[in-house]
């Protein structure tokens, strides 16, 4: 556990280390240099297998920035007079020291790429898994203006509505997945399973560009004040017209907290948990203490449109799942990066809330369920983080019931570096449960009957947007219920072959002109900030 | 003797010293009203506190917490797909507070405290 002195001495350090070595706050560059004097070296030269490294080539760039950079305490900005190919040789050099598969990365010549961007997207492997899905599907950049747009944890322009994709291009189908608490889609009246069917008088299935450009707006680009027309069809049938306001909306990462109690007596705790951000602390504590109070025997966590986010927020509700007795001895995960890497202390069962501004333990002791077996419901978006929680219950032989779609498959982190204004996210670590399994990039895939190591006992069943999350009629709530009584899988006549709904605008992209819609820099990831241990004195 | 007298007297000075000073400690407030205008006079007060540009904040922000956390935007990756990367950076706590009639905004990181005086607000 995280009190433990030792664990946590080392977690303090390892914690110290990553700060050290991420990518900071604030700055763009760890070079303090304010002087930016040119290079002094020569032009440097590419030979194949031979690396310098990666600080010889930090911040030289095409066009280097003048001026202060507003995010790191109007600093003047670090970069120096170099090239294109110095960035590039900076990426090369960083790739070959950082990526997590970097002796699977081809060594190509910089100058056949016409530009940084070019060569760095094909800085990384092209292997595929047993799926035949290509290994590495996370690489990106972005420019560093962009990464450092900040927002109120949780905050999201827009009506309140999380979308499903079930189809992006005509006939689309748009349904609402899920609303935000006291947002204005929520307060209108929207539902969940409302099918989107008209925007400020343009179809749904409208193909031509201007339209396509009028529906993105209106649906997922809305700026705080604007007003937009929709008509849905409801579950039950009927149409009905809306007009939506756009705001800053706060997301309600816990909803739905309930005890149902079954058809014999059992109590079951169930809760919808959306994203792995620092403000769902305190809701899911406060969840657990009810499940407390209500005495329950069994847990049904829903996970399904969670993409992950805090690992420390994933490794507390592990923790407050389990109990002291089935986690103090064990870790939560770890991390593995390459072997040019040192080996990092394993990440622990955190136990006690955390300061989310500074990482240190507050000292109040998280509350507990003491369970050995907990449900989660799950769809291809959930994801990162939520896979961790999955992973590492299933590595102190919690038992784990996984009810629902096949999980996203995203066992991978990046610290975002930044060269010459823009930001790099490449793969550098995974991660691994207490057993030591940590390979499910394919997913983790609900089966009753497991066979190979990313099989997680359950039932695969599709998302159910006829009826509200929570609602004990919901499929894989109901499935859930089923299996608790029955230790089975309910038999359904719904096909799991069915298109599975997407929070994602880009699953369904057969032809025609798809949606694109925004989605926030938090889901689907996992941030690896590991807390410090409480400050002595604090309460225990 | 004397000197316990001494030593009682001072600490009851202190004492009545501390509760005077106590009266204008900041203390954890939430807004008693919230429009455009205050949101924008907190943005800047975010932005002088910590750099960077105007942060953008929730429509009822202050009014269920004195606590404000703050993280890295909402964009995405070139494919649609989101992208957030392991990054060690915590988020930016801020803290309305109130001392007398002045309300304040607090960033603990810095331990500056910047006066709102267009806005009002309410120790709870």
């Amino acid at each position: 556990m995280f009190k433990s002195n030792k664990l946590a001495l080392a977690v303090f350090l390892a914690a110290s280390g990553m700060s050290l070595s991420g990518c900071g706050g604030g700055g763009s560059s760890s070079n303090t240099d304010t002087t930016n004097p040119p290079p002094t070296t020569s032009e440097p030269t590419w030979t194949a297998g031979v690396f310098d490294p990666s600080s010889e080539f930090k911040d030289q760039c095409a066009v280097p920035r003048t001026g202060n950079d507003p995010y790191n305490d109007n600093q003047p900005y670090p970069d120096t007079a170099g090239s294109e190919f110095t960035e590039k040789m900076w990426l090369r050099s960083w790739s070959d020291e950082t990526y997590l598969w970097y002796d699977e990365i081809e060594d190509n010549d910089p100058d056949n790429f016409s530009s940084v961007a070019a060569y760095f997207d094909q800085l990384k492997t092209f292997e595929k898994t047993d799926s035949g899905a290509y290994k590495d599907q996370f690489h990106f950049s972005r420019p560093t203006d962009e990464y450092f747009q900040e927002s109120q944890s949780g905050v999201v322009s827009g009506y309140g509505i999380n979308w499903a994709f079930i189809s992006n291009v005509p006939p689309r189908e748009l349904r609402v997945a899920y609303l935000e608490s006291d947002s204005p889609a929520a307060n209108a009246g929207l539902q969940r399973g409302d099918t989107i069917l008209m925007v400020d008088d343009v179809s749904i299935d409208t193909n031509t560009q201007q339209g396509v450009d009028i529906l993105n707006e209106a649906l997922f680009g809305p700026t705080a004040g604007d007003s937009h027309n929709f008509v849905v069809r409801s579950n039950d049938g009927t149409e009905k017209s809306f007009t939506l306001v756009a705001g800053n909306i706060t997301q309600t990462p816990v909803q739905n907290v309930d005890t149902i109690t079954t058809g014999d007596g059992t109590k079951v705790g169930y809760m919808q948990f959306n994203s792995h951000i620092s403000i769902a602390q305190p809701e899911l504590i406060s969840a657990v203490n009810k499940f407390k109070t209500d005495n329950i025997d069994e847990l049904v966590i829903d996970l399904r449109y969670n993409g992950g986010g805090l690992l420390a927020l994933s490794s507390q509700l592990a923790y407050m799942i389990a109990g002291p007795a089935n986690t103090s001895d064990y870790f939560y995960y770890q991390v593995i990066e390459n072997d040019k890497q040192p080996e990092s202390d394993p990440y622990p069962f955190i136990d006690i809330e955390v300061d989310y501004s500074t990482f240190e333990g507050t000292g109040n002791t998280l509350p507990d369920l003491n369970l050995s077996k907990v449900y989660v419901l799950s769809t291809d978006n959930t994801c990162s983080a939520s896979e961790a929680l999955i992973n590492g219950l299933k590595g102190i032989d919690t038992e784990v019931v996984l009810i629902g779609g096949k999980t996203c498959g995203k066992p991978y982190g990046f610290t975002p570096t930044h060269n010459c204004a823009t930001t790099y996210y490449t793969i550098q670590l995974t991660g691994v449960n207490y057993k030591g399994f940590g390979e499910y990039s394919d997913g983790l895939v609900p089966t009753p009957s497991p066979q190979f190591d990313a099989d997680v006992k359950g039932c695969e069943l599709d998302d159910d947007f006829n009826h509200q999350l929570g609602d004990s009629d919901e499929t894989l709530l109901s499935a859930a219920l089923y299996h608790i009584e029955n230790d089975s899988c309910p038999v359904v006549t719904q096909s799991v072959t069915a298109k599975q709904a997407t929070t994602s605008s880009y699953a369904a992209d057969e032809a025609g002109i798809a949606l694109k819609a925004n989605t926030t820099l938090y889901k689907n990831n996992m941030d690896l900030t590991r807390p410090l241990p409480a400050k002595e004195g604090d309460n225990e | 003797m004397n000197k316990a007298l001494f030593l009682t007297c001072t600490l009851l000075a202190s004492i009545a010293g501390c509760k005077s000073t106590q009266a204008e400690q900041p203390q954890d407030a939430t807004l008693v009203r919230v429009n455009p205008g205050v949101i924008t006079d907190i943005q800047q007060a975010i932005q002088s506190a910590k750099g960077g540009a105007l942060v953008t904040l929730a429509d009822d922000v202050f009014t269920k917490s004195a606590e404000l956390l703050i993280d890295h935007g909402t964009n995405k990756g070139p494919d649609g797909l989101p992208i957030m990367g392991a990054h060690s950076i915590p988020s930016e706590k801020f803290v309305l507070q109130k001392a007398g009639e002045q309300c304040l905004l607090y960033y603990p990181k810095k331990e500056l405290r910047i006066p709102l005086p267009n806005v009002e607000c309410e120790v709870n």
